[in-house]
């Protein structure tokens, strides 16, 4: 058994990873205690007072501000500067073994084609500050001389035994506006990869990672699906099918899934949307930018230093796709008046 | 070469639009007019009255086709507002037995048919198709001399008029009130008809509750129709000479040549910025680019309209040597 400090323990994944490392004593450091999830392994903190850092033996950093389209000034504070007072933190904890920090798959902003477990040089461009942000705080991680290892993660769909999404992001937003009818085209191509996994599978790696001793070979990992992520081509068909079952308007092709097409072309329509003023429509560009860029920098994550340290199979993406879905649908009719539903959202109950 | 004799297809069509212009910031609108004049948009043209603007239409269209009142052996007035199908009695109604419901039956097309004196045709409406309602028109004036041989000429003739007081702003584009009239025949045609596809979603029936929904679909399924049009006519979309746009935002049309693959050099520019008139637009601005001389003999032009219900319509012409005539 050791000795965990978690941040964002209330996040996307925080939870899971507590319960994946439920024969541990896990200290989480929330913001907002009267908010934060129980387990009975898990103690809930609000500060980081000095005396913690006697006994803590692991430090996992997974607290993030992901609001994509922030400042970054804002988001420096938060993600950059944010680790680097844990790192100090961490260089006072006598029996630190390993300091494990979450990042994202996107650091690696506008770059194409493989992307290696490794350190990144900065890419011409990133696609938001987000990106940016948290590229620095690897840059920040990999300057201390302390035992780190950084898992990044591509997206983090939601659970792939329920659907379930503790804190719905750009991904989910976009899969309701799909759901709507509401997105007419995608940036991309059929072939495009779109590196999605389950909440359960993320977390299985962070806590592997707990589980193992640090190696050089293995200080950055991409948990991710790899050269198993599912194509857009294949994924919008998968929803179509999907949505069919559910909406008689996707089934009478009322709803079409939305055309590919490349950045010229969704430039053009994202600026007639601008130029139209059409406030939902605004918003569901606006929602969808933070993650229908990327579709045009195809990808592939490497991941095998992420399958020799956690060798298991990669989340069925289209039973994690189906499962999100219909949790993203039931969750924005139960909570959004403002929105006129397609025929057949009953049909979920 | 095709003479235009041997097939059916377009003999003649006049489109007029009113006298009165209004600038964007004399109309209802729900915009910002600077937004709409982003689109593309300047002001809209206003008709007190549509009816004789139709009538002037289809006279013109007429002696453009070199044919008598009495050559007309059908008349399909088209309108997308169900007002637009009625006219006033000349009998004012006593207001001591209040609304006459006789009234109700005073029809446009029948009122035209006596103007004009087609006196062989008959008459018939084309209605509930939005704005796509004229090439509903076409294609059922076409079917028409395909299913009865002894038909020769079918005028459509089509005219809207928003009422007034309301905003002359939907969705995002400028209505103006117009009247187009085009005549359907078995010879002498400046376009002979290479094919029409049409996709109707009903589900987008109700407008104001589905506005978004709408916006959304159009591009999708404007693409389906027109790819699934070509299909048909095993045409490559970079075989199609000219598209002609329709007045809606000026800016759409860029995006749905990109979506259905064609070059963007043969989007049809029009000079005249006179919004979107309902049923007029497509002869308007056909007008426009054969006066300019950009239509000769043998090219394929690509006609697109999108009219609430909802249609996608999508009429496929190829211009014959009377063009130029």
């Amino acid at each position: 058994m050791s000795t965990i400090l978690l941040s964002g323990f209330t996040g996307n994944i925080g939870y899971e990873v507590a319960a994946q490392l439920s024969a541990h004593r896990i200290r989480a450091l929330v913001r907002h205690p009267a908010s934060a999830p129980r387990l009975p392994h898990v103690a809930i903190r609000e500060s980081l007072p000095d005396a913690l850092a006697e006994d803590t033996e692991i430090i996992i950093h997974g607290a993030a501000n992901t609001a994509f389209r922030a400042p970054l000034e804002d988001l420096r504070i938060d993600n950059v500067e944010g680790t680097r007072r844990l790192l100090e933190f961490a260089s006072r904890c006598p029996r630190l073994k390993k300091f494990i920090h979450i990042s994202t798959a996107c650091v690696s902003g506008d770059s194409q084609g493989l992307i290696p477990e490794a350190p990144l040089p900065p890419p011409v461009a990133f696609l938001n500050p987000y990106e940016q942000s948290k590229w620095e705080a690897e840059q920040v991680v990999l300057a201390t001389d302390l035992p780190v290892q950084i898992i990044r993660l591509s997206i983090v769909a939601g659970s792939d035994q329920d659907g379930t999404v503790r804190r719905q992001g750009a991904l989910h937003h976009t899969l309701f506006w799909l759901w709507r009818g509401l997105i007419p085209m995608m940036p991309g191509a059929a072939d495009t990869p779109v590196d999605i996994i389950s909440t359960e599978y993320a977390a299985s790696f962070i806590a592997a990672a707990v589980h193992s001793p640090p190696r050089a070979e293995s200080r950055i990992i991409h948990a991710c699906a790899g050269e198993g992520a599912p194509r857009l081509g294949e994924l919008l068909e998968h929803l179509r099918l999907e949505f069919s079952a559910l909406s008689a308007a996707w089934r009478s092709g009322a709803i079409l899934p939305p055309a590919l097409v490349d950045a010229a072309t969704f430039r053009l329509f994202e600026s007639t949307v601008q130029q139209s003023g059409d406030l939902l429509f605004q918003r569901v560009c606006g929602d969808a930018k933070s993650f229908l860029p990327s579709l045009l920098h195809p990808r592939v994550y490497q991941n095998h230093h992420a399958q020799a340290l956690n060798p298991q199979p990669i989340t069925d993406w289209r039973s994690l796709v189906t499962l999100v879905s219909r949790h993203v649908i039931e969750q924005h009719t139960r909570t959004s008046r403002d929105c006129r539903l397609p025929i057949g959202v009953a049909a979920l109950g | 070469m095709n003479d235009g004799t041997s097939s059916i297809g377009l003999r003649a069509h006049r489109a007029l639009l009113p006298e009165r212009f209004l600038p964007l910031e004399a109309i209802s609108l729900r915009s910002k007019a600077e937004s709409l004049a982003d689109l593309g948009f300047a002001g809209a043209w206003i008709s007190d009255d549509v009816s004789n603007l139709a009538r002037d239409a289809a006279r013109l269209a007429l002696q453009e086709a070199k044919l008598n009142p009495e050559d007309i052996d059908a008349l399909l007035w088209v309108s997308a507002l169900p007002e637009a199908h009625q006219r006033a009695s000349s009998v004012a109604a006593d207001p001591a037995l209040g609304p006459d419901v006789l009234a109700a039956f005073c029809y446009q097309g029948s009122w035209l048919q006596e103007t004009l004196g087609l006196d062989r045709a008959f008459v018939s409406g084309v209605a509930q198709q939005g704005c796509a309602g004229m090439f509903t028109a076409l294609r059922q004036a076409r079917a028409l001399l395909v299913a009865e041989p002894q038909l020769k000429h079918v005028l459509c003739v089509g005219a809207d008029r928003l009422p007034s007081g309301v905003s002359r702003e939907v969705l995002y584009n400028v209505i103006s009130d117009a009247a187009c009239a085009v005549i359907v025949s078995r010879d002498a045609l400046c376009y002979r008809w290479l094919g029409y596809q049409q996709v109707s979603r009903g589900y987008y029936w109700d407008v104001p509750a589905r506005q978004s929904e709408i916006i959304a679909a159009y591009f999708p399924t404007a693409s389906l129709t027109i790819r699934r049009l070509l299909q048909d006519q095993v045409l490559r979309p970079e075989e199609i000479d000219w598209v002609i746009p329709t007045g809606v935002s000026a800016a759409s049309w860029p995006i749905l040549m990109r979506l259905c693959g064609i070059p963007e050099d043969r989007l049809y520019q029009p000079q005249r910025r006179f919004g979107h008139t309902i049923a007029a637009d497509s002869f308007l601005i056909l007008e426009e680019a054969r006066a300019a001389g950009a239509l000769q003999p043998g090219q394929k032009l690509l006609l697109f309209a999108y009219g609430f219900g909802s249609s996608w319509a999508a009429l496929l012409l190829e211009t014959t040597d009377f063009i130029n005539s």
